[in-house]
């Protein structure tokens, strides 16, 4: 793969989206959503559990094209141990970085390894497969048991 | 309205796609030659466009022809005495016409057009079927239907107690096995419309309430071309089984009765999306996803597939192009 191509599947994303992390539901979870990609059938769900405002684990599962797995699973290893606070901050940037590319001003070092997500803005189709993950976080926990679409 | 354009295809010619395939490919390079948007080069490679099931292209005779209706005779139909009210109901019989050429037919009143095929399922749901259904009926669908096709009478069923009975197919993908009452209100539906009682207009009219794509019934152009898609199809067929770790879904052969000229295909571990985005980068245009059709995907046991569907303008070198990216594919993520 050479150009935007080599961008977008970087080696980091297919490794995650071959082997991805936290994957399974969560026994005790504090906090759960589900979400849709209506555009391609693309479904997941993202399990919290919330300890004193700190997201202790969390973990996810579903189906979907290497790009929705690798962001669910970036996320969920970036995820644990931030202040629920600190989770929404980063959805902020990441949404910022995938929807506005550079034009979103977001420093690599504000989003650590997900920077390996920003080639996706360059493919917008693509877009959603990546902000899926982090929709039904924002749900599971701002708005626990919702269903979440892409639309 | 104008000179009749010169024929697509005229079976007659040597440039007939029908006779095509026993004279050699020029014959379809005379056909694509007809269709401009196959000249465009996305990212710089040559365009392998193979979503034809979904939208097809249109050759230059219909896009004049399209052109030339909203250039010279654009107005609504059947609705004024005035100069361009009257050229666009002329446009409107003459696609008539040519409908009911294509369709064997001479009675005016058996064709309806409306805004597309989706419309048109929906508005002999809900009227025809609406009218002679209730509890203890059951509306036949099968498996393999595209959504448009199973929500209308879904609907229906739930509104009028009836029941929705679901046909199954084969692992092949293959199936083991039609009066009105007015729809859409609106203008030229309705003869007189008082606000006691409304008087119908006769079929197909009181169908065709609103606007409706006039443009796209002037442009109805036909000719048979299933030989071609044929050769294409059992090409594609024989080219994608011969790849390791695909699978192709509906496993009847080209030879089968009624076999569409659409291939869908999953590919061991990877997700049909990167699929798409991959041969899109080289030029290769498919599908990928649902298709509209989850039923019928949820049977094989699949969320997607990509799919590649053909039509007169494609080529074997369409399906080359699409085997070749498969093979990048596998390479970046094997």
């Amino acid at each position: 793969l050479s150009g935007d191509l080599a961008d977008l599947y970087q080696e980091v994303i297919i490794d995650h989206g071959r082997r991805p992390r936290n994957f399974g539901e969560l026994e005790g979870a504090t906090g759960t959503a589900e979400g849709f990609n209506s555009l391609c059938g693309d479904q997941l769900s993202v399990y919290v559990k919330i300890a004193d405002g700190i997201i202790a684990d969390i973990t996810f599962q579903g189906a979907g094209c290497a790009i929705s797995q690798a962001s669910a699973s970036l996320m969920t290893t970036a995820l644990k141990g931030k202040m629920k606070d600190e989770a929404l901050a980063l959805f902020g940037r990441i949404h910022a970085m995938l929807t506005e590319g550079p034009n979103a001003n977001v420093h690599p070092d504000e989003v650590g390894k997900l920077a390996v997500l920003s080639g996706v803005w360059e493919f917008p189709m693509r877009v959603k497969c990546a902000t899926l993950a982090w929709h039904t976080l924002r749900s599971a926990l701002e708005a626990p048991g919702e269903t979440v679409s892409t639309e | 309205v104008s000179a009749r354009p010169t024929a697509l295809f005229d079976p007659g010619s040597s440039t007939s796609v029908g006779t095509g395939q026993a004279s050699g490919r020029t014959d379809v390079e005379a056909v694509r030659a007809q269709f401009p948007i196959l000249t465009v080069r996305p990212y710089g490679n040559p365009l392998a466009y193979l979503d034809s099931g979904a939208t097809s292209q249109k050759p230059r005779l219909v896009i004049d022809a399209m052109a030339q209706f909203f250039s010279e005779h654009n107005a609504s139909v059947r609705r004024s005495v005035r100069y361009l009210a009257e050229r666009a109901t002329e446009a409107r019989e003459g696609a008539l016409a040519t409908a009911q050429g294509f369709l064997n037919t001479t009675d005016d009143e058996e064709i309806v057009f409306t805004r597309g095929a989706t419309k048109g399922a929906s508005l002999v749901a809900a009227t025809y079927v609406a009218g002679h259904l209730g509890e203890g009926n059951e509306v036949p669908v099968t498996e393999m239907e595209h959504h448009s096709k199973i929500v209308p009478w879904q609907m229906l069923c739930e509104r009028q107690g009836a029941q929705l009975r679901v046909a199954p197919i084969s692992d092949a993908d293959e199936l083991p096995l039609g009066e009105m009452s007015p729809h859409h209100g609106g203008s030229d539906m309705a003869l007189t419309v008082r606000s006691e009682k409304t008087v119908y207009n006769r079929p197909p009219y009181n169908f065709e309430a609103g606007t409706p794509d006039l443009a796209g019934a002037v442009g109805l152009r036909h000719e048979t071309l299933a030989a071609h898609e044929h050769d294409v199809l059992a090409y594609g067929l024989r080219s994608l089984s011969a790849l390791p770790g695909l699978r192709l879904i509906g496993t009847a052969p080209a030879t089968a009765p009624a076999k569409a000229s659409i291939v869908y295909v999953v590919l061991d571990g990877a997700h049909p999306h990167g699929i798409g985005t991959i041969l899109d980068r080289h030029g290769t245009l498919v599908r990928a996803g649902h298709h509209c059709a989850q039923p019928s995907l949820s049977r094989f046991g699949l969320a997607a597939t990509a799919r590649a569907s053909l039509t007169c303008y494609s080529t074997r070198h369409d399906i080359d192009a699409r085997v070749g990216g498969l093979g990048t594919f596998k390479e970046a993520f094997h």
